[in-house]
């Protein structure tokens, strides 16, 4: 994974101290709150509904050993011991004082990490694949591109004004593991006919108020002139998106606006006065880049023992867990180890500073000392071999860190909601752990096969509920907090919105009317057929007549 | 039903704070100054800005609150979850918070 | 309005016409796109330095081609969220090869001078009470930059270019 170098590491430790600064005149009353306020949240803390909030990022989803400890340590030192993974791979940490967070950036500077333009009408964290570089159907390792835009993107000049926050991901296969088509930017990496690598650019994805699918607006991009072309796409949006109206102010509004076409005409109209410039990498630089992102040294000879078959054959538990936490890595012998956030009726996506510890060591004993975030709230080990997938598991179990519910119904989305967000309408937590605990039993979840549910606790979709197969937003009705259902939503390759199903259901309904869902589609899905493909196959009338028939 | 209580945010660390009948602010609801009706609420907003105005507190906004017995009760779910702390989590709330230093002069 | 250009407090020596001022006969004036696509002659043939100010929705296109017919262009900042002339500046600097001044007008921020700076600005109308100490404390907050501008900095990639290659 990459390291900073003088440059990168310069750059964040003067940030610090600038925003040092900010804090102290804030203090003073030399910064009024209006005016300090863009400052912070370039610097990724909100007030939120019960404290400050700060956002950390974690670029493209990756981290080191080191990196995870500080994490913890961040949690115990500065906050209530936990911290929230997030849907941007990210994590937040819900009580930091305003005071102090100058030294907790200090400190997460001395292990290369930042909360900048983690907030803020400016480029976000890039994110990208939490498999990337370790599994097989992968074009070119994407975090190498991450890592190109974050640093192109920091400190913008530019672009630290934009209409509205700015969010890219960058997918490295045609498996869509990023949801870039949910994105302001998404890129995917492929070849052309003629074999050249390069990038699809995707323009004008989103959730929240008025959720769209990104459209294409370059079927092939050639590596080397990604920041150019991005420069291109941003320039346009800075001085045409609309500053009118902050529900209409994303990218996403723009294109729809213009229309794909036009929009794509203006952006390479730009692109061909700067194509030529200084602002594309040159050779060296992006080769330096990319030799961070090499494979880690790999043991060729390692194929995955006997043991682990006979651990297989009289584990049942620990089958299970192989079966929906492991995937095959690209290196036959080793694997790619999930490890999931959603224990039944716990808070999905929380970590407490212990669990995080025990997830360095792991990941420095057992998977080369890497870690990686994914937009599903869960943390991944990359490259662990297969002999290894025991003991660790059996340390995951011990931290309640072992549950077997990857791309289950238990392995839920669900934003921090009304218990700990301003913006929200209702809280999702608490549905999510009755959802939870009403599935609990792990061979039912097993029946009931691949079902993503994506809860909301309001509008802004920060629990990617458009995209859910089951998708759960909250809403209030009169003081009441009520749940409206949409099914039939993908975030992946095959991106799609999902549809209302009728009118929002009470809280003390909604779990009953997930069940209704669940036990609709078990009684009429063909052989194999997963939940998203027996609705796509049967439509929404079975559930609609299910769901409301009695009323 | 008219909002008669004010609470913000403080300044140095988030906690949240209301306003309290001697001007000081509490983390406590069952502490706040409770309006008798809209001109008290105004005079109490007053006091509010002033406190933002001199950095000790951000965000000071006005919430609906009922006396009950003697207690003071949030009318939204949202002022009742912010005043407890998130539901659902009975290790980590704010509640850890109301330990420190009760009351917050105002300067 | 204190102005400050080149690192230091500067006497403004320009007038800003409002679009109903009577049009001075003598002296650098700066004029609205409005009144100058209305009375560019006359404008022009006062034979004073004229300079002219473009809201943040106006776009610079819109003066490309007369550019050397101004010695100040100001932009606009309704307030400084509006990141409109960040842009506007950089096409003018490195686009159509704008030497004059290019000035930040209206909601300016110390905060936002260093960015301002990278993207061509070169004078800056500040609020009552900045200081140059602030001026320069803010320019000098960060001297690592990743991306180019039209401005003189080096950036990182550049100084890596020039890095001895790394032994590993």
């Amino acid at each position: 994974m990459y390291r900073y170098d003088e440059f990168d590491a310069a750059l964040v430790t003067q940030r610090v101290a600038q925003f040092r600064d900010q804090v102290d005149r804030r203090m003073k009353g030399t910064l009024s709150e209006d005016e300090f306020r863009p400052l912070r949240l370039m610097n990724g803390l909100y007030l939120q509904l019960h404290a400050y909030m700060l956002r950390v990022a974690i670029p493209y989803g990756t981290l080191s050993s080191v990196q995870m400890r500080m994490l913890a340590h961040i949690a115990r030192r500065y906050d209530h011991g936990y911290g929230h993974f997030t849907t941007r791979q990210n994590i937040q940490y819900n009580w930091p004082k305003l005071t102090e967070v100058p030294d907790l950036l200090d400190e997460l500077a001395t292990v290369e990490m930042h909360a900048i333009q983690t907030s803020g009408n400016c480029i976000r964290n890039v994110t990208s694949d939490p498999y990337a570089g370790a599994v097989a159907d992968e074009v070119e390792d994407p975090r190498i591109w991450g890592e190109i835009i974050r640093q192109w993107s920091t400190f913008h000049p530019e672009f630290s004004f934009l209409p509205r926050k700015f969010k890219i991901a960058v997918t490295g296969s045609d498996e869509d593991r990023a949801a870039i088509r949910v994105h302001d930017i998404g890129l995917r990496i492929h070849r052309n006919a003629a074999g050249e690598v390069g990038f699809e650019v995707m323009v004008g994805g989103g959730q929240g108020r008025t959720p769209m699918i990104a459209k294409t607006i370059r079927e092939f991009l050639p590596k080397a002139h990604l920041l150019s072309y991005l420069e291109a796409v941003l320039r346009v949006y800075n001085l045409m998106g609309r500053r009118d109206n902050k529900y209409k102010a994303r990218i996403k509004i723009l294109v729809h606006e213009t229309g794909a076409e036009a929009f794509a005409d203006q952006v390479e109209a730009e692109w061909a006065e700067i194509k030529n410039g200084p602002v594309d990498l040159p050779a060296s630089e992006i080769a330096r880049i990319e030799s961070y992102f090499a494979p880690p040294a790999l043991d060729a000879s390692s194929h995955g023992s006997t043991d682990h078959e006979l651990r297989m054959t009289d584990d049942a538990a620990f089958a299970a867990w192989v079966g929906s936490n492991v995937l095959d890595h690209v290196q036959p012998g080793y694997a790619i180890a999930n490890i999931s956030l959603k224990p039944v009726g716990g808070v999905p996506g929380d970590a407490t500073a212990e669990q995080m510890d025990i997830v360095a060591d792991l990941a420095a004993r057992y998977s080369h000392d890497e870690i990686r975030v994914t937009y599903e709230q869960n943390l991944v080990l990359p490259h662990v071999r297969r002999d290894d997938l025991y003991t660790v598991w059996q340390a995951l179990v011990e931290a309640k860190l072992g549950t077997a519910n990857i791309g289950l119904l238990g392995d839920m989305i669900v934003c921090p909601g009304l218990d700990y967000c301003s913006l929200a309408n209702a809280r999702s937590i608490p549905v999510s752990q009755q959802i939870s605990e009403r599935f609990a039993d792990p061979e039912r979840q097993r029946k009931i096969g691949k079902l993503d549910i994506k809860i909301s606790g309001c509008i802004n979709a920060c629990g990617h509920h458009h995209v859910g197969h089951i998708g759960i937003l909250g809403v209030d009705k009169r003081g009441k907090e009520h749940y409206q259902i949409t099914l039939g939503g993908k975030p992946n390759q095959d991106a799609a919105i999902g549809a209302i199903v009728g009118p929002a259901f009470a809280e003390t309904d909604i779990a009953d009317a997930v069940e209704t869902v669940v036990d609709t589609y078990l009684g009429l899905r063909a052989d194999g057929e997963e939940f998203i493909e027996t609705l796509g196959r049967v439509g929404m009338a079975p559930f609609k007549e299910t769901l409301y028939a009695t009323h | 039903m008219f909002e008669n209580v004010i609470t913000a945010n403080r300044l140095d660390n988030g906690t949240v704070i209301y306003l309290t009948r001697e001007s000081l602010w509490s983390h406590a609801l069952a502490d706040a100054w409770v309006a008798e009706d809209e001109d008290e609420a105004v005079v109490m907003m007053a006091a509010g800005e002033n406190a933002e105005n001199q950095g000790i507190v951000v965000g000071a906004y006005l919430i609906a609150a009922e006396v009950l017995d003697d207690t003071v009760v949030a009318v939204r779910l949202r002022e009742g979850i912010r005043a407890d702390g998130p539901t659902r989590r009975t290790d980590v709330a704010g509640a850890d918070e109301i330990s420190e230093q009760a009351h917050v002069p105002l300067r | 309005m204190p102005l400050i250009k080149d690192g230091a407090f500067v006497t403004d020596t320009w007038i800003r016409l409002a679009d109903d001022d009577t049009l001075l006969e003598v002296g650098p004036i700066i004029v609205s796109l409005t009144r100058w696509m209305a009375a560019r002659d006359t404008l022009l043939a006062r034979g004073w330095p004229l300079g002219i100010c473009l809201a943040s929705n106006e776009s610079c296109e819109a003066i490309a081609g007369d550019l050397d017919r101004f010695e100040v262009v100001a932009l606009e900042f309704p307030t400084f969220m509006d990141g409109r002339s960040y842009s506007a500046a950089r096409l003018l600097r490195e686009r159509h090869g704008f030497s004059g001044e290019i000035r930040a007008v209206g909601n300016v921020l110390r905060d936002q001078f260093l960015f301002l700076h990278r993207c061509g600005f070169d004078a800056f109308e500040v609020r009552e009470g900045e200081t140059v100490s602030g001026w320069l404390q803010a320019v000098s907050a960060l001297t690592v930059w990743y991306q180019p501008t039209g401005d003189a900095r080096v950036t990182v990639p550049q100084l890596r270019q020039l890095a001895p290659i790394a032994a590993e």
